[in-house]
């Protein structure tokens, strides 16, 4: 099954390299599409059908946490699957998105391998 | 929060000495396809770009990054996977950013670094404001393809 995904950062180029990234993991990709800030991600999921969420957390207007939290109380977009990807690697910062309501998180610097590896946990199937 | 007034104290500088390397070797090798080829002299071009990265913890302070313009190009291109000419010169700076944002991320958030940290926005500096901050507790500079990387930490403690 091809996967739409959603790409938030605030950062142009870094939505670039995700894409890019997502490419080389070698998984089906439906369609992509990108937003600057939380606000405009929820705005996307209410408009498009997406299969998975890739968003950083440092953000203008709404960050990625408080992201993951509306998200999360929203009965029609809470199932759908995010996986933060973050230059923070604390541990508190992980289980703390994750206790949020993300379902995955990779911090940055990571290889494809590593994102293919969390993309496949997190939908529980493995995307050939 | 409230900081000491001055910046360059060099409490923990042990610790950011040796996260400085390793942090810029991950960063470019996971994700730029490059290597520092060793260490350098700082390259004091005022042509060079510099970006800071702000952090605040129990240690708070900023990372600031100075690349030359060509090295910067150079690794813009091998992390967009793009040709050098194709990049704009804001394409480039914002590459720097991240670059910055990253090797400031590894070093603050690792276990055993100065605790919790929340980081900042990186900002590219223009050059009637790349003065030094003061006396960093760290600063490496590294040859890399091209040019030179300079890395300089600077703390200050939690009042």
């Amino acid at each position: 099954m091809a996967l739409n995904i959603l790409i938030v950062d605030d950062s142009p180029v870094m939505r670039v390299f995700l894409r890019k990234v997502v490419q080389l993991t070698g998984l089906p990709v439906g369609e992509y599409c990108e937003a600057g800030d939380g606000e405009a991600a929820l705005k996307t999921l209410r408009e498009r059908w997406v299969d998975l969420v890739l968003t950083d957390i440092n953000m203008p207007r709404m960050n990625g946490e408080e992201f993951v939290r509306q998200l999360e109380s929203d009965e029609l977009l809470r199932d759908i699957p995010v996986i933060v990807v973050s230059t923070d690697s604390s541990h508190g910062r992980r289980e703390h998105l994750l206790k949020l309501g993300a379902r995955g998180y990779i911090s940055k610097p990571f290889l494809p391998e590593t994102l293919r590896d969390e993309v496949e946990k997190v939908l529980g199937v493995p995307h050939a | 929060m409230k900081l000491k007034k001055y910046w360059g104290c060099r409490m923990h500088s042990h610790n950011f000495d040796r996260l400085l390397a390793p942090a810029v070797t991950t960063v470019l090798e996971t994700m730029f396809f490059s290597e520092p080829l060793g260490p350098s002299d700082p390259d004091t071009n005022t042509t060079n770009l510099q970006v800071r990265v702000p952090f605040s913890g129990e240690v708070s302070g900023a990372l600031e990054i100075r690349i030359s313009k060509s090295t910067a190009r150079s690794l813009a291109a091998s992390f967009l996977g793009e040709s050098e000419e194709s990049l704009s010169e804001s394409q480039i700076a914002q590459v720097v950013c991240e670059l910055a944002n990253m090797v400031c991320g590894w070093i603050v958030s690792k276990p055993g670094s100065q605790g919790c940290f929340d980081l900042g926005s990186p900002e590219l500096l223009a050059p009637e404001n790349q003065r030094p901050m003061g006396i960093p507790a760290s600063q490496q500079s590294f040859a890399v393809e091209n040019g030179t990387l300079t890395v300089s930490l600077y703390s200050s403690v939690a009042a």
